[in-house]
């Protein structure tokens, strides 16, 4: 188990891997993805389209949209509201993500 | 020195240059305020107005309930169109695009004004007749707009699905954040001088044998021999207590936002039965839907419009099946049976002016409206004509019609 997790006094479900940017990092069942990745110490989730800043968790309730991702290749959506699930592929997302207009 | 009054707090410092003793004996009214003009509502009718006469050198001023900008002008879609309006209307709209543009260029804000054109697609043969024989019209009036095939249409809008047969596209129609660009206004005509009262409400027009003598507000009555009544949804109400008649019905339009998104489309689309999409500069696609009647003023967002709307997204933009949806609103239009608005003086009321009723245009009109009854209230004529839009129409309040 992560040292960035509480250790003691709570029940989590199976373990399960899901990969960030090409990287395995553990999850458990009924965590989200921001949650997975904050335990494992990424920070940056995002950078903005303008200034290339990076950006993360901030509101942690799906208010704020700062915390997006791309999740099996749909960009924007929220680390925060994705549950992490077996074999999901997360990315960080570079600006404002692809638009795939299919016609 | 040109005083005028009630001076605000930054503006002491110049009064102080001069003899300040002079300028306060001769003008003050200490019992109340006054003004040369009164404008009710703080939309962009009304800012657009305040601005126009301020720049002549009138002392004028506006009071809203809210704030600048707050109710339908901050909450519509932001479009700055010239096509497929009424006759009367094509002097004006061509006119409100040079106005913006020129607010733009001069503004301290971006308000994101951009003139990325508009499309109007036509869904069959016969309906692109019907809006060609339309194009030729606006054509005739000065506009500059053509008709794309559906080859030409599909390079313009490659994320748009191909069900249609043709377009109208109009490259000079434009778009702005409304909110921005309505708060950009008010400071405009602030900085010429224009007084604008926020959270104020006006609970009356004062009007005395048949002559307007001013406002009464929750917070003091302010007086003025012009009184403009730019209320927007709350006009008729407010016309008819003064004793002027107009017919004007609110409609609920809907928008809904989605995510940000890299460019889905440039121009402004637009579909039939008033539908369009626009796409925002910071990339939210925004997703309008007809302005429909409801009971009272509703502003509830209703899940028929909300499943009529997405529906035609994804119909239109089949990419906007993946992305998500952040927010949905809705604002009031002002309608007229015959499509006008209702601008210029009250046959019955002398100095009473309205200003209200643009049919879902009023955003974009606006700064051409407001130029334009500036200029009416000033000079009793407009260099654009405005006579088709006269409150006379309506009648004597309490006539039969």
């Amino acid at each position: 188990m992560s040292s960035r997790r509480a250790p003691n006094g709570v029940e989590r479900g199976q373990p399960f891997e899901i990969e960030v940017d090409g990287r395995k990092i553990t999850a458990y069942d009924g965590e989200t993805v921001a949650a997975a990745m904050v335990a494992e110490g990424l920070r940056t989730f995002r950078r903005t389209s303008r200034t290339a800043e990076p950006r993360g968790i901030y509101c942690g309730i799906g208010l704020c949209w700062d915390c997006l991702v791309v999740v099996d290749g749909t960009p924007n959506r929220r680390a925060c509201q994705e549950p992490a699930r077996p074999g999901c592929r997360v990315e960080t997302q570079d600006g404002l993500g692809a638009f795939r207009g299919e016609r | 020195m040109d005083i005028r009054f009630p001076i605000l707090v930054y503006q002491m410092e110049f009064y102080f240059e001069d003899d300040v003793n002079d300028a306060l004996g001769e003008g003050v009214r200490m019992s109340g305020e006054a003004h040369d003009v009164v404008v009710i509502g703080a939309g962009i009718a009304g800012v657009s107005l305040a601005y126009f006469l301020a720049r002549a050198g009138h002392d004028v001023c506006v009071v809203d309930r809210n704030v600048v900008g707050q109710e339908s002008t901050g909450r519509c879609a932001g479009n700055i169109g010239q096509t497929h309006r009424p006759p009367a209307d094509l002097p004006l709209a061509l006119r409100a695009v040079k106005l913006w543009h020129e607010l733009a260029m001069e503004s301290d804000v971006d308000f994101e004004f951009r003139q990325h054109g508009s499309v109007k697609l036509a869904r069959s043969d016969e309906h692109a007749a019907d809006l060609e024989a339309r194009m030729e019209r606006d054509r005739a009036g000065g506009l500059d707009c053509r008709f794309l095939d559906r080859q030409e249409t599909r390079e313009l809008l490659p994320n748009v699905s191909g069900t249609y047969v043709g377009s109208v596209y109009c490259p000079s129609d434009s778009s702005a954040q409304p909110y921005l660009a309505c708060t950009a206004m008010a400071r405009a005509a602030s900085r010429a001088g224009a007084v604008i009262h926020e959270h104020r409400e006006v609970t009356g027009i004062d009007v005395r044998h048949g002559t307007v003598g001013g406002v009464t507000t929750a917070s003091g009555p302010i007086a003025a021999p012009v009184v403009v009544n730019a209320a927007g949804a709350w006009s008729r109400d407010l016309a008819r207590a003064a004793g002027v008649r107009i017919t004007t019905d609110v409609r609920r339009s809907h928008l809904m936002v989605t995510e940000r998104l890299p460019e889905v489309i440039r121009p402004v689309v637009a579909t039939e039965f008033y539908g369009y999409f626009r796409q925002t500069v910071a990339g939210n696609v925004l997703i309008g839907y007809a302005a429909r009647p409801m009971e009272g003023l509703d502003r509830r967002v209703t899940s028929d419009a909300m499943r009529i709307a997405a529906h035609r997204a994804v119909t239109y933009i089949p990419g906007l099946r993946a992305v998500s949806m952040i927010r949905a609103f809705t604002g009031f239009t002002t309608w007229t049976a015959d499509l006008l608005s209702v601008v210029g003086a009250a046959r019955d009321v002398k100095g009473l002016y309205v200003s209200t009723a643009f049919c879902g245009r009023g955003f974009g009109i606006g700064p051409a409206i407001g130029e334009a009854l500036a200029q009416l209230i000033t000079e009793g004529r407009t260099s654009v004509p405005i006579d088709a839009y006269s409150p006379d129409r309506f009648g004597a309040e309490g006539e039969e019609r």
